[in-house]
């Protein structure tokens, strides 16, 4: 059983179309990278998800509950977090309160008992207290606990941004472009991390990513686009072999040279 | 320098930092508890609309501090509260289970107001608020049966269990006299509030609605209803407010229309901006400032024009120049208003001697997917 279903997919903004009749399903527990060149789609394919964009036409399924319909809001409870490309942190906040906003839909008391802070919601802060903790260990973040967002490095804010993410256990991760802006040293650990939260906490990932290497070394499939539809699909070398991907890279090779005189 | 060292997570959701914190406050308490017998009939008044100032500052700070949905109409709120008092007591309802339903009837007159409302967002939102401080005035003339119309209303002096809260009224214990039993009753309010907001605040709650102000898309990924917790941060606002209002009432004891113009919700927006938006504190010192500001230019141009024998004419809109004045030198040179300077100040002396200039600077954002909104 797929774990997310895409079926025939479309959205288009006026004359564009940026999702075009796309299929395609995550396996529970694998890591699913979707490549291709800026403009493909594949961000909007992650909005879509997560329900920021309405679809045109089509219809996404997890865990076989159809969630085109459904509010923004639903979909982390359902099990469904993600990253932004551009990082979308409480800026005003601390490390630590960003990662307890995360466990929001991990809740189970009203705004009436959180007004007179009941023995229930201490209990449940403490609770969300010590799963934060365990995710800033996770993600060793422990020297950035109290610090707020607005001070921090690039580095640290996309870092951050997973460890919210994770923070209400989803059951599938969406990374945009996770690596962008990050030194060599700061991807691989965010490659570690992947595998680790695939491996460790079974987590299923979805991602979006331009670092081949890093896409090589973490995914298990890999989806390519090009114009909102399919290119190619499979496991990386295949993908990556496929006369299609190159051509979508890299041109054909069929094209007149252009004489450069400097 | 000082440093927490915290053994336990409940020290980290409690509701204040460590004990000599709590010892501050406790000692706080206690002045504002005996302040009635330090203070005379005329810094009583004014203590006591200090109270009622910080609480609709509360109320407006959920709302535009905590919610980022900032309101220019929120003395139609008050009036809303106050009006209903008096039509309450009128009723000969007592007037202490009155304070919560006119508190109440401001609440449920906000979600009705919030509801459509909240499609807009930012400097929409702003304008449609102002719409709605603009014509409370009209609708208060509107409804003479109840709101006495141009003339206004006299409220029944408060007495509850032969208790009178009246603030003129000579009490009927030795230790009460005039105004003591409504400036208590004042701070009872407010202690009660603030204690709710700062839970409020450390909860799931609290965190939600900060969420929307900080990044409504985020907060949108990670599960929390936008629309849900707007309307309720309006409705604890226009409750909080309204209560003021209601206290407002028994305060003035005789007012009209011109109590709740537009400047009044201008000027509670002022308060809150100067004294620290986004702190609870922020309300408390900003109530504190437009309160007394009157107070310290009157003592001032008395010394300024004896000085250059100006002889006692009065300068119509002076206080008003002068918060208008503040208010822009804060924007410009401190934002985080009176509150936030404090803040600045005391992480300088508890870093003492590491504190650098460049700790405190403002960070630009990095690039936000705009696009989304």
């Amino acid at each position: 059983m797929s774990l997310l279903k895409v079926n025939e997919l479309t959205m288009r903004f006026g004359g564009v179309v940026a999702v075009d009749q796309l299929s395609f399903s995550v396996e529970k527990g694998e890591v699913l990278t979707l490549i291709g060149p800026n403009g493909a789609g594949k961000s909007s394919i992650f909005n879509l998800i997560s329900r920021l964009y309405n679809a045109n036409h089509g219809s996404i399924y997890f865990n076989d509950t159809e969630i085109t319909q459904l509010p923004a809001h639903h979909i982390a409870g359902l099990g469904i977090a993600r990253t932004f490309q551009n990082t979308e942190l409480f800026e005003h906040a601390t490390v630590l309160q960003n990662i307890l906003t995360g466990c929001h839909v991990l809740r189970s008391t009203t705004a009436l008992q959180h007004l007179f802070f009941t023995k229930k919601v201490r209990h449940e802060a403490l609770e969300h207290r010590q799963r934060s903790e365990e995710i800033i260990d996770f993600f060793d973040l422990q020297s950035f606990r109290h610090s707020v967002i607005a001070g921090l490095p690039y580095g640290v804010r996309k870092v951050v941004e997973i460890a919210r993410a994770v923070a209400c256990r989803p059951a599938l991760l969406l990374l945009d472009e996770p690596t962008a802006g990050l030194s060599a040293e700061e991807s691989s650990d965010v490659a570690f991390w992947i595998d680790d939260l695939q491996k460790d906490a079974g987590m299923t990932i979805l991602m979006v990513e331009h670092n081949m290497d890093l896409v090589l070394r973490v995914s298990d499939r890999i989806i390519a686009l090009e114009d909102g539809a399919l290119l190619a699909s499979g496991s990386p070398q295949e993908v990556l072999e496929h006369p299609d991907v190159i051509a979508a890279y890299l041109g054909t090779g069929t094209g007149e040279q252009m004489d450069v005189t400097l | 320098m000082r440093h927490h060292f915290r053994t336990s997570y409940s020290q980290e959701i409690r509701s204040y930092e460590d004990g000599r914190q709590l010892m501050w406050y406790l000692l706080l308490l206690l002045v504002a508890i005996v302040a009635p017998f330090l203070l005379d009939e005329y810094l009583l008044g004014e203590a006591t609309q200090i109270l009622i100032w910080a609480l609709a500052g509360m109320g407006l700070m959920v709302l535009a501090g905590h919610t980022g949905q900032v309101s220019l109409g929120h003395g139609a709120f008050l009036a809303c509260g106050a009006y209903m008092q008096n039509f309450l007591v009128s009723l000969s309802i007592p007037f202490l289970f009155a304070l919560p339903l006119s508190g109440l009837f401001a609440g449920i007159v906000g979600v009705c107001f919030a509801v459509p409302a909240l499609r807009l967002s930012g400097v929409y939102l702003s304008i449609a608020t102002l719409a709605l401080g603009a014509i409370a005035e009209d609708i208060i003339i509107m409804l003479e049966p109840w709101t006495g119309g141009v003339e206004g209303v006299y409220l029944d002096s408060a007495v509850f269990l032969g208790i009178d809260f009246d603030r003129y009224a000579d009490g009927l214990s030795p230790l009460a006299s005039a105004g003591h039993n409504f400036y208590w009753l004042c701070l009872m309010v407010v202690l009660l509030v603030t204690i709710g907001y700062i839970n409020l605040l450390r909860s799931a709650t609290g965190r939600a609605i900060t969420a929307i102000r900080d990044s409504e898309i985020s907060a949108r990924a990670i599960g929390i209803d936008v629309a849900k917790y707007k309307t309720l941060s309006f409705a604890l606002s226009c409750f909080v407010t309204g209560i003021a209002g209601a206290l407002l009432a028994h305060f003035l004891g005789a007012f009209n229309y011109e109590a709740f113009t537009i400047l009044i919700s201008i000027q509670l927006l002022m308060m809150i901006t100067i004294g620290g938006i986004g702190y609870i504190h922020g309300a408390f010192v900003g109530a504190i400032l437009i309160v007394l500001l009157p107070l310290w230019i009157t003592i001032i141009r008395e010394h300024v024009s004896g000085f250059l024998e100006l002889g006692n004419a009065s300068i119509p809109g002076l206080d008003q120049a002068v918060i208008a004045v503040l208010l822009i030198l804060f924007i410009l040179i401190e934002p985080m208003g009176v509150y936030g300077r404090w803040l600045k100040v005391r992480g300088w002396w508890r870093l003492f001697p590491l504190a650098r200039k460049k700790m405190f600077r403002r960070h630009r954002t990095y690039l936000k997917t705009e696009r989304l909104r």
